[in-house]
């Protein structure tokens, strides 16, 4: 990681997640079941995989690239600020894949699985990310 | 209107059987569809009860559309007919749902009618089962009695 990359995610940080373009409703609002940990058995990465933007940036990506990477075809980037995400009570760490720069963890602060209602409240301050549009 | 207004009409679980049945996935009779995918489970038939007519989307999503969402084969026979069974009573005039299936395991269904938006996830694990209803995009009220859907629905369908 970069010297400049802080550990910590700045409170401004966008806080991308991939989404299934058919998951995205005809209002713009993506379904609650995005916003999902991953069920892994044995726990090594039971989180929701996002990205940060300033790692991405430092790489010398952009949210283009991140789309691309998956398949523009099929996928799309929502964007969160990570303040927004806390607010909401979640918790954000980083977590390098060799896939792409600035990957990073979502996850309920008390590590509880993330409840119906807060996937539908993370799907209510949502956005496409505004460089796709 | 709240969620706690649906709890006592709800339907008990036991109204519903669920039997297995040998088949490749077939339509029985207009009262009963049955799931099936390969392996030794082989397939599960969701009996309805005589007064239910299901929506016609039901069949075709439980049996094609959510295992085709389903990337990963995450989801357990037992999970598809649970979720059959909470959509199997909706009035007919219900419209289809946005779904999908999500990292953790679990069915999503939802839908925005008017000012109501009313979710329901099923999973793997019968503890992450949930409904949650919202009015104007407010806080999400949420129950584990997913068994309300129908009353629910009924109650904020257009005539």
């Amino acid at each position: 990681m970069a010297a400049e990359i802080p550990d910590e995610i700045p409170p401004d940080c966008t806080v991308y997640r991939l989404a299934k373009k058919e998951d995205i409703k005809p209002d713009g609002t993506p379904k609650s079941s995005c916003f999902s940990d991953k069920a892994e058995e044995d726990g090594s990465s039971n989180y929701m995989s996002v990205f940060f933007s300033d790692e991405i940036q430092t790489a010398g990506k952009s949210v283009l690239d991140l789309q691309q990477a998956w398949g523009a075809d099929k996928y799309t980037v929502l964007a969160f600020r990570a303040a927004d995400l806390r607010e909401q009570g979640e918790r954000l760490w980083r977590d390098a894949i060799d896939e792409f720069p600035g990957h990073g963890a979502c996850k309920r602060a008390n590590s509880a699985n993330r409840t119906l209602p807060q996937k539908r409240n993370l799907a209510k301050i949502a956005r496409v990310a505004p460089e796709l549009l | 209107m709240t969620l706690a207004e649906f709890e006592g009409i709800a339907p008990n679980s036991t109204d519903v059987a669920i039997a297995s049945a040998n088949g490749s996935g077939t339509l029985l009779d207009p009262k009963q569809i049955r799931i099936s995918r390969p392996g030794p489970d082989a397939s599960v038939s969701t009996l309805l009860r005589p007064e239910q007519h299901p929506p016609a989307w039901v069949e075709r999503l439980v049996r094609e559309e959510i295992p085709a969402k389903d990337d990963y084969g995450l989801i357990k026979l037992e999970t598809l007919v649970r979720f059959a069974q909470a959509c199997s009573a909706l009035p007919d005039r219900t419209p289809k749902p946005y779904y999908g299936v999500g990292d953790d395991a679990t069915i999503g269904a939802e839908w925005d009618i008017g000012q109501f938006h009313v979710g329901i996830q099923v999973g793997n694990d019968p503890a992450l089962d949930s409904i949650i209803f919202e009015v104007d995009r407010g806080e999400p009220e949420e129950s584990d009695n997913v068994g309300i859907l129908p009353a629910l629905m009924l109650s904020i369908l257009p005539d």
